[in-house]
């Protein structure tokens, strides 16, 4: 009988250690989203997750709020991205490092009518991670 | 017959540190005058600082890895940038249980976290090192 090893599980080194495959949505107009946050979905587990707010505004009124489950948003469990330009030739600190985490889906919410959401995608599956961590501490 | 069961991975378990991390976030924080603590639910791989101050060159808090430290000149401040109006950003790559924060100045500060979390238990490491050098 063949071999069939199967899809890598959540704890495979080697799939943080390799690249990762491309994800991007790009131009993400959030102010649009008026009736709650908006659910990214990633096809497989992420290696990492970039998060870039390109929105205008003098008084960063533009600054956006990501977390890992909708609840997080009323539990404090989210960080939040200023907004790119402030109007003077100065530039805020808009986008993230490349957070090396493993998530299933990102939730976003704020005014900004441009934002880019960036990863790089492992193979191991998503229903590896139950329910994108939502219940531990940290995701609400 | 007994059954091998590995049990949570210890300090030093490289893999630990080479796969991606299970996410921890915390916004909205508040630093004031008094030592504030945040406790991770497991051992930190890495932990982000973000001063989301809506002022433009707002300050960030300041950090230490245990409440002694604060006293003992073991901390840092994340303060702004303030030629280039950015709201400023650290990020560390440590395994610790816990971080302490508080005001730099005489101004409250906010911030956010954004931590990588291991599956490796937060008792692994005692009193989230106090007591050695750097840490107070």
């Amino acid at each position: 009988m063949p071999y069939n090893p199967g899809p890598p599980g959540l704890g495979h080194a080697g799939s943080y250690q390799v690249s990762g495959k491309p994800f991007v949505s790009g131009n993400i107009d959030l102010s649009a989203y008026t009736s709650g946050p908006l659910e990214i979905s990633f096809p497989s587990v992420t290696r990492w997750i970039i998060v870039r707010n390109r929105g205008n505004s003098t008084d960063n009124s533009k600054i956006i709020q990501v977390a890992g489950s909708a609840n997080g948003f009323t539990t404090g469990e989210y960080f939040r991205i200023s907004d790119d330009y402030n109007g003077t030739g100065a530039r805020r600190n808009s986008t993230t490092p490349r957070m090396e985490l493993k998530m299933t889906k990102i939730y976003l919410t704020g005014s900004s009518d441009k934002v880019d959401v960036i990863a790089g995608l492992t193979g191991i599956p998503t229903t590896t991670i139950r329910d994108n961590w939502s219940g531990s501490a940290g995701i609400g | 017959m007994s059954i091998y069961t590995p049990g949570p991975p210890a300090l030093g378990n490289v893999g630990s540190y080479q796969v991606s991390s299970k996410p921890f976030f915390k916004g909205g924080l508040v630093g004031d005058a008094t030592i504030r603590v945040i406790e991770f639910p497991t051992v930190t791989n890495w932990i982000h600082i973000r001063n989301a101050s809506t002022l433009l060159a707002g300050d960030g808090p300041r950090i230490s890895f245990s409440e002694n430290g604060m006293n003992t000149n073991n901390f840092f401040d994340l303060y702004s940038t303030f030629v280039e109006n950015d709201t400023n950003s650290v990020t560390l790559y440590l395994k610790v249980a816990k971080l302490y924060y508080k005001r730099p100045g005489s101004s409250n500060v906010a911030f956010d976290i954004v931590a990588g979390l291991t599956n490796i238990p937060t008792e692994r490491i005692l009193n989230n090192w106090s007591g050695s050098a750097g840490i107070g």
